[in-house]
């Protein structure tokens, strides 16, 4: 889409989570493989449990990994130690699914979106509270409300708070994980489209973590099919939508409603 | 698209900040709301004032229990309630023909003072404990759930009078601990431990809490996210257990000074009051009892359900426990 | 499962031993001596001592490092001292005994010991007082002489030596004592190590002065009655000479015998006066100075150890070690070994009433939990019927009165509980008020312990209750028809028996303590009672024994309820 297409943002090589140890252990993630490159969208598609979630949480070391490489921009993320970490930071972010516990009760919406700022940047009071109105605009919030708290918004609206604290440090990279399935479908379309104009302004990769194929379907360049912690098949959009191959997929994919009925016998509902 | 929200505010271009309401104004209305609460508060409040009272004195240069402990002639071991001599004497005089009235008033500030010492020590060691185990878990977690559940194994009771004697005569750094800070102390050691299991498991499920998570994303460090995200969290449950923690002082207060281990002889209190009383009951001397008894009542009573309604004020999803 | 059960049980396990920590860390070490305050203010020193060396409490707390220093003699070839673990904490401590040590008295040497620290504060240990500076001094008993007037004239000598020791001869001294061959060196040389601080208090250096003066005159009171026995032998002799060359000598050993004694006996004046007056100086038993070592510098065994051996007036005759073995002691050599032991093997005698703790229990138990099970079996029973009554009427005018009647109920300190009955009872039975003289005494205090839980309870059971009541299935049961008291009894109380039992649980082993204040203010001799006044007579075994057998039982019971809510509730699984 933007320019240096062919090297990859970020790419993951073998990546691997477990959960517990000995007769308990759980491999959450387990050899997943995948390349995302600047200004796209690769959607980590799977049912509940498929561990598509753990995925995007390992890449931001937030899960310790278990084994693997994620190499964002030639360096591997998962050799370096805490503090060496502590720059990428800034550059990778992440959307929640849950705007309800994503934001902290007891903080302003200010204080909230500018804690990447007070993380990262030293700035000024003055540019600190120019720089939170312009994130809460630039998401579409009115940029005066920064005195308020997170129970005073509506489900969408916190997640473009959400949205806004990710933006803070101009990422490269964010991990969308699941941002809409909390919220009412009609909703659910303005944050796609928010994050859609998003990219498309400041050119961002998103790695979109979504149960959904249908939500999607318009949204990401490239698709993963996560099945038992394992990608079991990936594609472009096109390729996965049109002719999906593995089993899997076919089943996710019938399970999609269809809201014309002209087409109702597209994907016969596979059980 | 977007826009279609924003437009639900009515004063969205108006440009000024609008002002939030934090969780800690609405807690705070919901409680000036509550009719019962603030009567309650009121009750507690007079009995703070009354526990000032001393304080300010000696601020003033003036020993309050000198001058109610002044020496009087005359034999008043049968003097109950009179208003011969104004208000000193409404609730009747001592053996040694001190005011009980006095006795009372001062009383309440030696069991303020035990109330508030008590907790002051013990809320926040108990929530910086349990923050801290529940936080960083693994091995600190095992140590500080060992060292309270050792001292939950042995009788509440059995352990305050235990630490309350071995603190006799002990003096460390110029304190001693054989008089109201050895008591301040053994409250605290006693009573933490509520605190610190409940604050620990708070800390526990904040600590899986997406916005704990957006923290560690940001690159905040872990005391940092302990001192932004997870304290003011778990800060409602500090106040909570302030409140109930006072009424559970002042009563234990009462039943050391009934073992003659509490405050030290000489110093005016309830406890010793339902001490002394005990015996002189059976002589028909029942007015320093009745005042002991009845001064504690109303502040435990009150305490009590202040702290409840604090309690359902700060902690709303409670409520329907109650 | 089993996993499950082992698991807790070792984190038991770590409990109880975290108690008997604590109780320790509360009795001996923060409430300081233990002895003094248990036999009250004005034990003797000697008392006391005894009674800390019969109870292990002359011990070191936590650990025994050095616990046995072992003095050799090489010349003799054979050991001159064995200092172990009971002469305290450390080699300092060690040679503290050892110095005090009275050969006359060897029954009396643990005492002596203790004497010093004793003088010398108790908790600061005769450490500090000896790293501050200790001169050990090795004096060789004068030899036993043929001929008794030589003796004499040389005790003379030595008598004068020990009005002035001087430490810088002390070289000398030993190279004439080598140069005198083996003779003049003792068959037992006797060690002692001089108390050399200087920073006594006032007060310390006079007790000191009064305990060294003590024996000085003994001793000096002995040597003149000896000195008068001979000196009367030799008039004796007088008399029965006949030679006059043989009167000649005699004479002028009379004339010296005299002399001395009216030298000894002047000296005995004087010390006498002195003392008395209470300005007798301690000085030390020396009387000869072979060498002395000093060990203001030494802070650790090894320093002792290096100041004894490498000596340059030692010369290889006294050799001073820590033998390996007392490796084996580092544990056992401990007051918290003492205390552990006698918590497990639940061997704890009382120090006040020399009874047996497991007599104790057998003879109290019973009372306190005639007085216990009884209250909680009916008030926990009164408390479920009444919760049950308000919960089903909840949100009623019954409820509301429940509620604020419970409060109240809590709100009432117990001890007006307690002294309403009693004096309620003086009115209607007086012999039921106080004491045990009938056995339906009781019921007093069992009513009283009944209603003063009420309160609580019922506000504790109504809330499981009605968070039970709130549930989705009571509410699906009730659209199904069914009428709420069916609801209440069959469904709801069945699945808050859970947390109600485990409640009851937890309680369980607090019931075998009794209820402290009740058994206090009613004069019922069980348990609790015996626990307050233990605590008051600082009666450590019974304190230390009670609490670890409730911490067992509670942690037993907690063990207990986990277990049980592992297998009756479905919902939670052990991890």
């Amino acid at each position: 889409m933007t320019e240096s297409n062919d090297t990859p943002l970020l790419e993951v090589r073998n990546l691997k989570t477990t959960f517990g140890k000995g007769k308990t252990l759980v491999k959450a993630v387990d050899d997943v493989s995948f390349k995302v490159y600047p200004g796209q969208t690769v959607a980590m598609v799977g049912e509940s449990g498929s561990g598509k979630t753990t995925v995007g949480r390992t890449l931001l070391r937030l899960i310790p990994a278990a084994g693997g490489e994620v190499i964002y921009r030639g360096v591997d993320l998962m050799s370096l130690k805490p503090r060496e970490m502590h720059p990428y930071r800034q550059k990778m972010q992440m959307i929640f699914q849950d705007p309800a516990s994503s934001l902290n009760p007891r903080m302003t919406v200010g204080n909230i979106v500018a804690e990447p700022l007070d993380v990262h940047l030293k700035l000024t009071r003055t540019a600190r509270r120019k720089r939170v109105g312009e994130l809460l605009e630039k998401s579409g919030l009115n940029p005066t409300w920064l005195n308020r708290y997170p129970h005073e918004f509506s489900g969408g609206q916190r997640q473009r708070i959400g949205i806004a604290r990710a933006l803070a440090c101009d990422p490269e990279f964010i991990v969308c994980d699941e941002p809409v399935s909390a919220l009412d479908v009609s909703i659910q379309a303005q944050i796609l489209n928010l994050l859609d104009d998003l990219q498309k302004e400041l050119g961002l990769s998103y790695l979109f973590v979504a149960h959904n194929l249908a939500v999607v379907e318009h949204f990401s360049d490239y698709v993963c099919v996560m099945n038992n912690g394992k990608i079991v098949e990936h594609g472009d959009r096109d390729s996965i939508y049109d002719t999906p191959q593995h089993e899997y997929t076919k089943k996710l994919l019938s399970a999609v409603p269809n809201a014309d009925p002209k087409h109702k016998n597209l994907h016969a509902r596979i059980k | 698209m977007a826009e279609t929200e924003i437009q639900l505010n009515p004063n969205a271009d108006s440009g000024e900040l609008t002002p939030g309401r934090s969780l800690w104004a609405d807690a705070l209305r919901r409680l000036t709301r509550d009719k019962v609460a603030m009567i309650f508060f009121a009750i507690v409040m007079v009995y703070v004032l009354i526990a000032l009272v001393p304080l300010v004195a000696s601020w003033c240069g003036f020993n309050l229990v000198d001058w109610w402990d002044a020496a009087r002639n005359g034999d008043f071991r049968d003097h109950g309630p009179t208003l011969q001599n104004g208000i000193e004497g409404i609730l009747g005089y001592d053996v040694f023909g001190r005011s009980v009235l006095g006795k009372t008033i001062l009383g309440a500030n030696t069991s303020m003072s035990v109330g508030f010492m008590a907790n002051i020590i013990a809320v926040p060691l108990g929530m910086l404990l349990g923050a801290i185990a529940g936080y960083y878990g693994g091995k600190v977690d095992d140590f500080i759930v060992w060292v309270y559940t050792t001292f939950a194994c042995v009788p509440g009771i059995i352990l305050l009078i235990a630490i309350k004697f071995a603190f006799k005569g002990v003096t460390i750094l110029g304190v001693d601990f054989g008089g109201m800070p050895g008591l301040y102390l053994a409250l605290a050691v006693t009573s933490w431990i509520g605190t610190c299991r409940l604050v620990r498991a708070e800390t526990m499920r904040l600590r899986e809490l997406d916005y704990v998570q957006a923290a560690r994303c940001c690159g905040r460090g872990r005391f940092m996210i302990l001192l932004k995200h997870i304290a003011p969290n778990v800060m409602h449950i500090g106040i909570i257990n302030f409140s109930l923690g006072f009424v559970g002082a002042i009563q234990s207060e009462v039943m050391l000074s009934f073992l003659d281990i509490g405050v030290p002889a000489g110093t005016p209190s309830w406890g010793n009051m339902i001490s002394a009383a005990d015996k002189d009951l059976i002589a028909g001397h029942w007015w320093q009892l009745a005042s002991a008894v009845g001064a504690m009542f109303l502040v435990v009573l009150a305490w009590n359900i202040f702290g409840d309604r604090l309690r359902d004020a700060l902690d709303p999803k409670l409520k329907n426990a109650g | 499962m089993l996993k499950f059960i082992l698991r807790r049980t070792f984190q038991s396990l770590i409990t109880v031993m975290g108690v008997m920590a604590l109780t320790f860390l509360l009795f001996n070490i923060v409430s300081g001596d233990v002895s003094s305050s248990f036999l009250g203010q004005h034990a003797t020193t000697q008392d006391r001592l005894a009674f800390k060396a019969e109870h292990h409490l002359d011990l070191p707390v936590l650990a025994n490092i050095h616990s046995r220093l072992q003095i050799e003699d090489c010349s003799a070839n054979k050991t001159l001292q064995l200092v172990d673990q009971k002469g305290g904490a450390n080699v300092m401590n060690a040679l503290g005994l050892y110095w005090a040590i009275d050969r006359t008295k060897p029954v009396a040497q643990k005492f002596y010991h203790s004497q010093w620290v004793s003088l010398l504060g108790e908790d600061t240990h005769v450490t500090e007082m000896l790293v501050e500076g200790v001169e050990m001094v090795d004096k060789p008993v004068a030899p036993k002489p043929e001929a008794k007037e030589e003796a004499k004239a040389e005790g003379d000598a030595e008598k004068d030596a020990e009005k002035n020791p001087a430490p810088e001869k002390t070289p000398e001294a030993k190279a004439e004592g080598d140069a005198e061959k083996k003779p003049v060196l003792p068959a037992e040389p006797v060690l002692e190590f001089r108390l050399c601080r200087k920073d006594l208090m006032p007060a310390e250096q006079a007790v000191l002065d009064k305990e060294y003066g003590k024996t000085e005159r003994e001793k000096l009171e002995k040597a003149i009655e000896s000195a008068k026995a001979e000196h009367a032998e030799t008039q004796k002799k007088f008399k029965a000479a006949k030679k006059p060359e043989v009167q000649d000598a005699l004479t002028s050993i009379l004339a010296k015998q005299t002399a001395e004694l009216a030298k000894q006996d002047k000296e005995h004046k004087e010390m006498v006066a002195k003392i008395e007056a209470g300005t007798y100086q301690a000085t030390p038993l020396t009387t000869k100075v072979i060498f002395a070592i000093d060990m203001s510098t030494c802070k650790t065994a090894g320093d002792v150890l290096a100041a004894i051996n490498a000596n340059s007036a030692n010369h290889g005759r006294l050799k001073a070690t820590i033998p390996s073995r007392s490796i084996s002691q580092v544990f056992t050599g401990t007051q918290f070994y003492w205390h552990l032991r006698q918590c497990v093997t639940f061997s704890g005698v009382s120090w006040d009433s020399k009874k047996k703790l497991s007599t104790l229990i057998v003879q109290r138990g019973p009372y306190s939990l005639a007085l216990t099970i009884p209250g909680l079996a009916l008030g926990w029973f009164s408390a479920m019927i009444i919760s049950c009554f308000v919960a089903y009427y909840r949100g009623k005018l019954v409820d509301k009165l429940g509620v604020f009647l419970s409060v109240l109920g809590m709100c009432i300190p117990l001890l007006a509980y307690m002294i309403a009955g009693q004096y309620l009872m003086f009115h209607i039975r007086p012999d039921m008020a106080y004491g045990l003289k009938h056995s339906y005494n009781v019921y007093i205090p069992i009513f009283i312990g009944m209603v003063a839980g009420l309160g609580g309870s019922v506000r504790f059971y109504r809330t499981v209750i009605l968070n039970e009541v709130n549930q989705d299935y009571v509410r699906t049961a009730r659209a199904k028809g069914l009428p709420l008291p069916a609801i209440l009894f069959k469904h709801v109380l069945k699945n808050c028996m859970l947390p109600i039992i485990t409640n009851l649980i937890m309680i369980l082993p607090f019931l075998i303590m009794g209820n402290l204040l009740l058994e206090k203010f009613f004069g019922i001799p069980g348990l609790g009672g015996l626990m307050i006044d233990s605590i008051q007579k600082r009666d450590l075994p019974i304190i230390n024994t009670l609490t670890f057998l409730t911490a067992v039982i509670y942690t037993v019971g907690l063990l207990l309820t986990d277990i049980l809510y592992a297998v009756f509730d479905p919902r939670i699984r052990l991890k």
